[in-house]
């Protein structure tokens, strides 16, 4: 196990570079770079990073400096905002879009798993019928649509919480639904087939033979196995989270790493893309690694690398 | 003699099966006509009504069956913030939004089922260095791909194309290969090799058709969240430009037009029904298709 | 089992921690006034800024030789407790008081000043608005590099207290010069710090935790994309008179959300950021004050484009646009079409008519540039920073311009920093702009077109426009040595003749009277230059005058949509000018409200 966990740590570090090589690449080749001529600030910063990084080598010679400097943890100077490095500007964005994805993952799950098994467990009912309608609703509409559906019945027909912003707690209930929306419909659907298909087995019928309350046989015995599909879902669906929080914090005005990366790639502004590109793969890289561990110490049977 | 026979013993394909199992799927149905019926709408109305034609007089009317006093015409779904037809609009983007979409997938499926049929078929160290590849592009979020080509490339249709297209090629090239992998040690590829068939036409002539069902059930996944992605993208400002407009931008638009002044909830309502609709249809549609190819039922 | 139940309600049970505890890291109080402030300032630095966004932070944190008062915007002692003048006006000599600190504790001298102007008049520096130091002697010189040595520069340290600036003619307008934030000081030894490190991005010194200020306001706390924090500074030598503790500065481009933010008692205060198409609406609504303004509104040529090189290509396109469709359907709140660049409301200027709506002459026009019915014109774009007014705008113009002159015209927005530099480098067809008076005197509109200057943005370059800008600064040589040559080159060449020898003939010792008929002189010679810039060779298209509009809630007071002239009377404040400082709470009457 712990051979498997090194390993997919060491995978980590490749991985990353590949994304930061191919995405440094990428914005070398865009037209109208920041390296064209501009005034003032921008010919200051054009010398400062000559100095540095030296703008007129290659991409390669680029790139290495930059991975020495990134080695170090210094992720370089914006281009475009005035006088702020990008550790300046991730650094207090970066807690911010975490906190939104996980508290969003959250809900999903708090949602979608209990709504998924009463649906799988009561087949073809009105509960299974209905809860699968929403669930398809939530994946028909796109997140920024909902947002605003939310806002205009929460927000200004009936002033319960605020527009937007970051800062109170009443400020997190409307986007972390929002973001969670598709997730939990997904992660409903998922469960659902997790239950019908454990649900006919026989260590089930022997459970329920044996005289087991309802509660117990779906939370000791079922559980393990019907949960598989969401848990294997779980790895994408944090890196989907994190990507679907742009439109979030652009619709909630909240000041997470999402606005930075597209105005950032929108500017040309190649430090702080990768920055967040680094940032972000790290992490999702990083808890691709957990939901890949929780997935073995759940089913025996999928024993890495088997 | 022979031809009675014939008629006898000629069996159903898994195809004809799988349609027949189609048809029969009522949610699936009305789905595939609703999506139809909005191509020939999105093909027809904004050859009748005009969608970019400005009256900044008369903004933000409301629908109505009646025709406006100012502009002298019926807007069904009442003008945006420059006067211009709403319902004429909505059509004008949906067809932008399916463009996107069927060009798109394609491109998406393409690529995929070329890039993993190479991989299974040659196997050894090209397939696995091919496989590698994939699985560090598998841990990208997409939406950063996507977004960095589109800044490369400008704004414009054809990068979308490309854009969008990158995305979910890795999946169908998983399955590809997987497929090409389980199929290419059957007999009737060795048949074919002894009677001569190139690698080629081996690939092409007898691999592909084997492989087309799990790709087409990977294909009604795509589509569906192409148009999606579309939709983020137009929010954002990164996807598709004035004078163009798709139902993703008019929903962006929709959302710029809500606050609690003024309510000019249509703007947002009407691209959004569509929008959520024909995604919805989509969904059934391919529910359908999946559970027609692969009645198990094992379907997420 | 048992176990997995118990190992995810753990990582639930964890999870949630981790979220409260990081959200609670990112969650601040309510500030004592919030208003929308915009986009993210480009530079806090004062010496380089130019948007009015940014000169809010900078009248905040930095205070010059004077400042504005709120309820009148008169230039009153700052920095400068007294000073005194020569007769002819042109020597200058300011005391500073001994109570004006830094917000270290140093405290700021004469020294401080002659640095900081240096350092805006450097050519290295750039700053666009060096020229409004141009006026002292030598600096014009010495900020095009043709002049090394600074000390021939008017300006000069006489002490620690007392600084002495020596003009090349009289100004009227020059304590509104030392009010405005170009004219700032800096502190030198951050600066030089800051500079020294070669991690440090340019800039860097401006960032809160290291900016060292002399104004009523610290800068606390900078969220790129959230809000800029200020302080009230302890420090400050009239810190009693300041009546906010912190002030908060929303970062929001987006209209929808800078309404919001105000129709929810988010922002106390909304400078004109929400869509037009709901100003019928938004004037309804009792927080909503506006009065005319001296702001225009109108597109940059990109004069040294090959399509744009004639200048009946500019002034077709001029013709081209219908003003009246923009201010009655788009921006509906009573703005004025307009056919020249200065606003209306200077006494004793008269501008000339400008160029009318007139779609015929327009494709004639460009007929005779070579390019009948738009045929062989390349496809433009119109260049706007992202706003919804402006976008509106722009692809109304786009459309009235394609139909008229038959061309492609495509709107094409970037965010503020990005467009300011597109601006500034010449990287646009049209460019959409807008421009505030700094002081009530068309040279405030007119001087920027002088060929290279900082604010020109347009490659226009005209020997007569900057003739008669370099008449118009110093009126009474013109008369004394009129140049004959210039008459004809004029289009009411004879009628400037005649009042230049009306003014001449006044005996130098009847200086009031001499002073009096010199003034029609100026105001013809401006409207001359008028005439160059919106008729003859059209380096800009103006399009509307501004009214300013403002959403204040009335919780706040201290915003002055009226001002107080010196006889009492009620004057617009057509520079929308609401200094920070102004602003305070108003107490609730008991009993609530």
């Amino acid at each position: 196990m712990l051979r498997y966990v090194f390993g997919r740590l060491a995978w980590m570090v490749p991985t990353v570079l590949v994304i930061i090589v191919g995405s440094t690449f990428l914005m070398r080749a865009a037209p109208g770079s920041p390296f064209a001529a501009e005034k003032v600030a921008d010919d200051q910063i054009q010398k400062q990073l000559a100095k540095k990084w030296g703008l007129d080598k290659t991409p390669t010679e680029w790139l290495w400096a930059y991975l020495k400097d990134l080695a170090r943890g210094d992720l370089g100077p914006s281009f475009k905002v005035q006088g702020k490095t990008v550790m300046d500007l991730l650094g207090p964005a970066f807690p911010v879009s975490l906190t939104l994805g996980l508290l969003a993952l959250f809900v999903a799950l708090l949602v979608g798993i209990p709504a998924g098994f009463l649906a799988g467990l009561r087949q073809n009912t009105a509960v299974d019928y209905g809860s699968m309608a929403l669930a398809l609703v939530g994946i028909s509409l796109p997140s920024f649509v909902v947002g605003a559906l939310l806002i205009v019945f929460f927000v200004f027909d009936w002033s319960l919480f605020p527009v937007g912003g970051w800062g109170a707690l009443s400020q997190l209930v409307l986007p972390a639904i929002t973001l969670s929306a598709p997730f939990a419909a997904y992660i409903a659907r998922l469960a659902r087939t997790g239950v019908l298909e454990v649900k006919h087995e026989d260590y089930i019928r022997t459970a329920r033979a044996k005289g087991l309350p309802e509660g117990e046989v779906v939370l000791k015995h079922m559980i393990r196995g019907a949960i598989v599909p969401v848990v294997s879902y779980l790895g994408p669906a944090i890196a989907t989270i994190l990507t679907g929080g742009f439109v979030v914090e652009k619709l909630f005005r909240i000041p997470g790493m999402g606005s930075y990366f597209v105005t950032g790639a929108i500017n040309r502004d190649y430090t702080l893309v990768l920055g967040t590109v680094v940032l972000y793969s790290t992490l999702v890289v990083f808890m691709n690694l957990l939901v890949d561990i929780s997935y073995a110490v759940l089913d025996p049977r999928i024993r890495l690398g088997a | 003699m022979s031809e009675a026979v014939d008629e006898f013993v000629r069996g159903r394909s898994l195809w004809q099966d799988a349609m027949g199992r189609l048809r029969r799927n009522r949610l699936a149905f009305w789905g595939g006509l609703y999506v139809g019926l909005l191509l020939l709408a999105c093909g027809i109305v904004p050859l009748l009504v005009d969608p970019l034609q400005q009256r900044t007089a008369a903004p933000f009317q409301r629908p109505s069956l009646h025709a406006n006093p100012g502009t002298g015409a019926v807007h069904l779904f009442g003008t945006d913030e420059l006067g211009r037809d709403l319902f004429a609009r909505v059509f004008y983007g949906g067809r932008i939004s399916f463009l996107i979409a069927i060009v798109a997938t394609a491109v998406s499926v393409l690529i995929g089922t070329f890039y993993g049929s190479i991989a299974g078929y040659a196997g050894g160290r090209a397939d696995n260095l091919m496989m590698r590849f994939v699985d560090v592009l598998y841990g990208l979020p997409y939406m950063f791909i996507v977004i960095l080509v589109l800044v490369v490339w400008g704004r414009g249709l054809v990068p979308i194309f490309v854009a969008l297209g990158c995305f979910q090629w890795l999946t169908t090239a998983r399955i590809v290969r997987g497929q090409v992998i389980s199929y290419k040690h059957r007999e009737f590829v060795d048949a074919a090799r002894t009677i001569g068939a190139s690698d080629r036409r081996i690939l092409f002539r007898h691999l592909l058709p084997n492989v087309i069902g799990p790709v087409i059930i990977y294909t009604t996944l795509t589509v569906p969240a192409v148009i999606l992605l579309e939709s983020f993208l137009s929010f954002l400002g990164l996807g598709v430009q004035e004078p163009f407009t798709s139902w993703g931008l008019l929903a962006a638009e929709g959302t710029r037009a809500v606050n609690p002044l003024a309510s000019y909830r249509f703007i947002l309502f009407w691209p959004a029904f569509f929008l959520g609709s024909t995604l919805l249809a989509l969904n059934f549609l391919g529910d359908g298709l999946r559970d027609a190819i692969d009645p198990k039922g094992r379907r997420t | 089992m048992r176990r997995t139940l118990l190992v995810f309600l753990a990582l639930f049970g964890a999870g949630i921690v981790l979220v409260s505890v990081m959200f609670s890291r990112t969650s601040q109080e309510r500030a004592d006034f919030t208003y929308v402030s915009g986009a993210e300032p480009k530079s806090l630095d004062p010496a380089i800024m130019t948007g009015q966004l940014e000169g809010r932070f900078a009248e905040a944190m930095f205070e010059g030789l004077t400042y504005w008062d709120p309820e009148t915007l008169d230039p009153v002692p700052g920095m400068a407790e007294r000073w005194e003048t020569s007769l002819d006006e042109k020597v200058w000599t300011f005391h500073l008081r001994r109570d004006a600190r830094w917000s270290n504790g140093e405290p700021v001298t004469a020294r401080d000043f002659h640095w900081s102007w240096r350092r805006a008049l450097s050519p290295e520096l750039a700053s666009e608005y060096s020229y409004m130091l141009w006026d002292i002697v030598g600096a014009e010189d010495f900020n095009k590099g043709s002049l090394t040595e600074f000390d021939r520069v008017g300006i000069t340290v006489l002490d620690d207290a007392t600084l002495r600036v020596t003009l090349k003619s009289a100004v009227p307008y020059f304590l509104d010069l030392t009010s405005f934030y170009t004219l700032s000081p800096v502190h030198r030894p951050t600066i030089e710090r800051w500079e020294a490190d070669p991690n440090a991005p340019p800039g860097a010194w401006t960032l809160p935790g290291r900016v060292v200020v002399n104004g009523p306001y610290l800068l606390e706390s900078w969220v790129t994309n959230d809000r800029i924090r200020l302080r009230r500074n302890p420090g400050y030598w009239n810190a009693g008179a300041i009546r906010l503790e912190t002030i908060d500065a929303l970062s929001i481009e987006d209209n929808t959300a800078a309404l919001n933010a105000f129709l929810t008692h988010e922002a106390d205060w909304n400078p004109a950021n929400w869509a037009n198409s709901l100003n019928d609406e938004v004037r309804k609504l009792p927080e909503f004050v506006s009065t005319e303004a001296f702001i225009s509104y109108y597109y940059r040529i990109n004069n040294t484009r090959a399509h744009f090189r004639d200048r009946r290509v500019r002034q077709a396109f001029s013709m081209a646009v219908d003003r009246t469709e923009l201010v009655e359907n788009i921006t509906r709140l009573g703005e004025k079409e307009a056919y020249t660049y200065v606003p209306p409301g200077i006494k004793g200027y008269d501008p000339p008519p400008g160029l009318r709506h007139d779609p015929d002459r327009a494709r004639k026009l460009l007929a005779e540039a070579g390019f009948p019915g738009g045929r062989g014109f390349p496809p433009i774009e119109i260049l706007y920073n992202t706003h919804e007014g402006h976008r509106q705008i722009a692809t109304v113009i786009a459309r009235q311009l394609s139909e008229t002159l038959g061309i492609q015209v495509h709107p094409h927005n970037q965010e503020w920093q990005s467009y300011q530099s597109d601006t500034q480098t010449l990287k646009y067809d049209l460019a959409r702009a807008g421009w505030i008076g700094d002081y009530l005197d068309p040279n405030t509109f007119l001087d920027m077109w002088v060929t290279g200057g900082g604010n020109n943005q347009t490659g226009y370059a005209s020997p007569l426009y900057d003739q008669l800008h370099r008449i118009s600064k110093d009126i009474s040589s013109f008369v004394q040595a009129p140049e004959e040559s210039l008459y004809g080159q004029l289009v009411e060449g004879e009628e400037l003749r005649r009042r230049v020898a009306a003014a001449g003939a006044v005996p130098e010792m009847e200086v009031a009277e001499r002073l009096r008929l010199q003034k029609p002189v100026r105001m013809l010679v401006f409207r001359e230059m008028e005439q160059l810039l919106c008729e003859i060779d059209c380096p800009i298209i103006p399009l509307y005058t501004y009214v300013t509009k403002n959403l204040v809630s009335r919780r706040v007071g201290g915003f002055h949509g009226w001002l107080r002239g010196p006889a009492g009377e009620r004057l617009p404040n057509v520079r929308d000018l609401h200094p920070l400082r102004g602003f305070f709470v108003l107490p609730r009457p008991p009993g609530g409200a």
